[in-house]
């Protein structure tokens, strides 16, 4: 389900250079701009600020399945799958470099992260943040 | 108490009205014809910071006049600014609203709205003591909560007038101390989606 008022979740590498004509932007924008979509936020999971040296959580209400499918196959987007049994694949998948940033984030939250090892999935990380997910 | 600028008197460089702390390029924003232009096409350009607010939770607005006629560089109404190196800022572009951070001078696109454009606009720039940056277009929620967390000790707020000569640029500045924390945080954006797809 892509459409309607929910929101989709996607992992988005950050790309760019940090010039004004190719400003540091995650992957998504792109796409967002060829579609004439909007983001409803992110949340920059990089180590440092001025360098696309990581990820980028971003949700936005979306799409067609045609506006969907655009983002996903961009090989630097991926979404985020509450429904799908394994998650999107284990933290490893994205970045072992950026997994201790997400955890530290969580950390700050107040979120119990001490059983988040390598094999786990982005939805297992988001089901300790929400304990009340199935 | 907020800071407010119509911009009605002669004309002048911004720098000439004695409530902006001004740094980088003199005349960078200037006053013309009541109301303010953006005069210089330097990168860095001028920062005009309005008078201290005494808190790290900001807004700015102002009613935009005009955007740049093509994709060319602009300049921000300003959060968390220190210099012409570094702010957090809020454009009108050719055809978008667009939301930037600007650290050491690099850019990144933090989020940008793609929309028509009327003489008038108010954009307005939100940023609260969770880091939650909201960009309101004439006063709907237009792109965010983004949530960033740079220069989140910075207490001053402007202007950063650069990129392009452009006259006019905006009107009736309004620069103050937000009121709390407007909206939720970020993490329940997340329960908030979970809720809609019946998870949570």
């Amino acid at each position: 389900m892509h459409t309607g008022d929910n929101m989709n979740i996607y992992f988005c590498r950050w790309i760019g250079t940090g010039s004004e004509s190719d400003p540091y932007r995650t992957t998504i924008y792109d796409h967002l701009a060829a579609a004439s979509l909007n983001a409803s936020g992110s949340y920059d999971l990089r180590r440092a600020p001025n360098a696309a040296d990581g990820w980028c959580v971003v949700w936005l209400p979306i799409v067609s399945e045609a506006g969907h499918a655009a983002i996903i196959a961009d090989p630097l987007c991926h979404y985020i799958d509450p429904l799908a049994a394994d998650g999107v694949g284990a933290l490893n998948f994205y970045d072992v470099m950026d997994s201790p940033v997400v955890l530290a984030l969580l950390q700050q939250r107040g979120v119990d992260v001490s059983s988040v090892s390598s094999t786990s999935t982005v939805v297992d990380v988001l089901r300790l943040a929400f304990p009340g997910m199935s | 108490m907020p800071f407010l600028d119509d911009f009605n008197r002669a004309d002048q460089n911004l720098e000439a009205f004695a409530s902006y702390t001004h740094s980088g390029i003199a005349g960078a924003a200037a006053v013309r014809s009541n109301l303010l232009a953006s005069n210089t096409t330097d990168s860095l350009g001028g920062l005009y910071l309005i008078p201290a607010q005494g808190s790290t939770e900001q807004y700015m607005q102002a009613a935009f006049r005009a955007e740049p006629s093509a994709s060319v560089p602009i300049g921000f109404i300003a959060v968390r600014a220190t210099d012409t190196s570094n702010y957090i800022g809020l454009r009108r572009s050719n055809g978008a609203w667009e939301l930037y951070k600007r650290v050491a001078g690099t850019f990144t696109l933090l989020g940008s709205y793609t929309a028509g454009f009327v003489a008038g606009d108010v954009g307005r720039i939100e940023v609260n003591a969770l880091n939650e940056i909201r960009c309101y277009v004439n006063g709907a929620l237009m792109i965010g909560p983004v949530v960033d967390s740079f220069n989140s000790s910075a207490l001053r707020q402007g202007i950063a007038a650069r990129g392009s000569v452009l006259n006019p640029w905006i009107d009736n500045l309004d620069g103050g101390a937000m009121g709390g924390i407007a909206g939720g945080a970020n993490i329940p954006v997340f329960v908030h989606h979970y809720r809609q797809q019946g998870i949570m």
